[in-house]
């Protein structure tokens, strides 16, 4: 008897911690549900569900530009995915990537030793990490970028921090992306405080702001599939699986980071700070959005 | 007669605060830049300040002594950008929850 | 007697000038409405609509509706939804370019005869 009774409180005692555990997600693991199925429900048949979705767009535009039905691991390629003009023009590009000469060099400056004889090795045993970035660390009770990940290391081992952005810190992170490519995002939620990481992420995206009064959610959601001028707009589902980013308009690499402080000036608003707390906490919650999405990077966009 | 003076003293003094009150025609061009840089401050603490707001104070300050007239018009501007932002921030923070997909 | 004909020449060539003078400032007024609807430091409302009217603006965008037969809504109706939309429609995807100081009373003026004019159902 005392010993079910003592099986029983263990048994609940563990599923407690359990449920516990599981409870930080839970209100983002609704919101990605329905965020995922969203797009695919939108992408599902544009020309049927038109009114509903794209109501603007001239249907001979959707019979004959758009591609679809799109299932979850398409959405990796932005607006390649569901805009047949964009893919085709891209499967020329790709056909002699533009970002292969600075990923070259990204596995150069990964391998090269340091001043005290170590390399980036030592920091990242096994580069293929990229999946696993943003995330939170509850030690530190910050969201730790790869960004910031490769700046540690530097340090660490006695050499100055990179510029974040673009240059050497993109070729670098270029590098661990390509040794992680096909591996499926997988940010976790681990306290409290990443749930209000997330929560503010998440205000951050939906939250119309600048003299534009725009979010990135009107754009990469709502307006996702719709064209602003000649430019596709890109599906937020599976936007960081290219990062980082070869973008014709910079000619050259950049990273999530980069991408993120251009959208919110681009509303009309003060550039935020790269590896500010908000721009952490809008790629934490971006990312999360696409967890279970293979990796894809660095690849090319406009 | 003190009673008078009295009483035309606290209408003009009301008056002339009427005047001030809107639409932050201030007259002196340090307090418009004053006004227009607290505000901005506000706007930027928040994380919601537009994107020219600050380099149109910095305008306003480089010609403060030069061009006054012009200044004060700067500076209002700028003002007007960051309750404008503030404002609209305000609004938004009731209404953003909608856009979530459900 | 001579008089009043003369003075009612003179007031028909004054009438006919106003009209004319009238017609030639509300075409400055649709041109400079058409530039501001196109030009990205402006309106940049190529960006999302298209016009009825004016097949001659290449690549516009499709987030908002085609505009068409907007000579049947007050002119009013048209400078408010251009100065702020997020009055009527607090979540309006469409930028109070108005309000944010963006372009002026005047430009929206302008924006609003053009768009009266080049969409006018026929």
């Amino acid at each position: 008897m005392l010993k079910k009774l003592i099986k029983i409180a263990t048994i609940s005692m563990i599923s407690g911690t359990i449920m516990f555990a599981a409870n930080f997600n839970a209100q983002a693991e609704k919101d990605r549900h329905a965020f995922v199925n969203y797009f695919l429900k939108k992408f599902e048949n544009p020309v049927a569900n038109r009114a509903k979705y794209f109501p603007y767009v001239p249907i001979e535009e959707l019979k004959k530009d758009y591609i679809y039905p799109l299932k979850f691991e398409d959405f990796k390629n932005g607006p390649m995915s569901w805009y047949r003009p964009a893919k085709e023009q891209f499967a020329e590009i790709n056909d002699f990537p533009p970002y292969e000469i600075p990923l070259d060099d990204g596995k150069e400056l990964f391998t090269k030793p340091f001043a005290n004889g170590k390399t980036y090795s030592s920091c990242f045993p096994n580069p293929a990490i990229k999946q696993n970035y943003p995330y939170y660390d509850t030690k530190r009770d910050e969201i730790v970028t790869i960004g910031m990940a490769v700046n540690e290391c530097r340090v660490k081992n006695g050499e100055k921090p990179l510029k974040y952005g673009k240059g050497d810190i993109a070729k670098v992170i270029a590098y661990l992306a390509d040794k992680s490519r096909g591996q499926k995002i997988n940010i976790k939620i681990p306290s409290a405080n990443a749930a209000k990481a997330y929560e503010a992420g998440k205000k951050l995206f939906y939250k119309q702001r600048g003299y534009l009064s725009i979010s990135c959610n009107e754009c990469h959601v709502q307006s996702a599939g719709k064209r602003i001028r000649a430019e596709a707009l890109s599906p937020a589902l599976g936007s960081t699986t290219e990062m980082p980013v070869y973008r014709l308009k910079w000619g050259g690499l950049g990273t999530l980071q980069r991408r993120l402080v251009g959208c919110i000036k681009d509303t009309g608003s003060e550039k935020p700070k790269m590896q500010s707390k908000p721009v952490k906490e809008l790629a934490y919650f971006l990312t999360y959005m696409s967890n279970g999405m293979k990796l894809n990077g660095p690849d090319t966009r406009k | 007669m003190k009673k008078l003076l009295l009483i035309s003293t606290i209408t003009v003094a009301f008056l002339a605060g009427c005047a001030t009150n809107y639409p932050m025609a201030t007259n002196s061009v340090d307090s418009a830049i004053a006004n227009a840089q607290a505000k901005y401050n506000k706007a930027h603490s928040e994380m919601v300040a537009w994107g020219m707001t600050k380099k149109t104070i910095e305008k306003a300050k480089a010609l403060a002594k030069t061009n006054p007239r012009k200044a004060i018009a700067l500076a209002n501007e700028a003002a007007y950008e960051a309750d404008t932002a503030l404002a609209q921030s305000a609004q938004y923070e009731k209404i953003w929850r909608a856009a979530v997909p459900k | 007697m001579i008089n009043a004909k003369k003075l009612l020449v003179l007031a028909i060539a004054g009438m006919l000038g106003a009209t004319i003078a009238n017609a030639t400032g509300n075409e400055a007024l649709i041109k400079e409405g058409r530039k501001v609807f196109t030009t990205k430091k402006l309106g940049n409302c190529l960006a999302c609509h298209a016009v009825q009217g004016d097949a001659g603006i290449p690549q516009t965008g499709d987030i908002g509706p085609k505009l068409a037969n907007l000579d049947t809504y007050p002119k009013e109706y048209l400078f408010n939804k251009i100065w702020n939309p997020n009055k009527t429609v607090p979540d309006s995807v469409m930028p109070p370019m108005g309000k944010s100081h963006k372009i002026t009373r005047h430009q929206v003026d302008a924006l609003v005869a053009y768009l009266q004019a080049t969409t006018k159902a026929k």
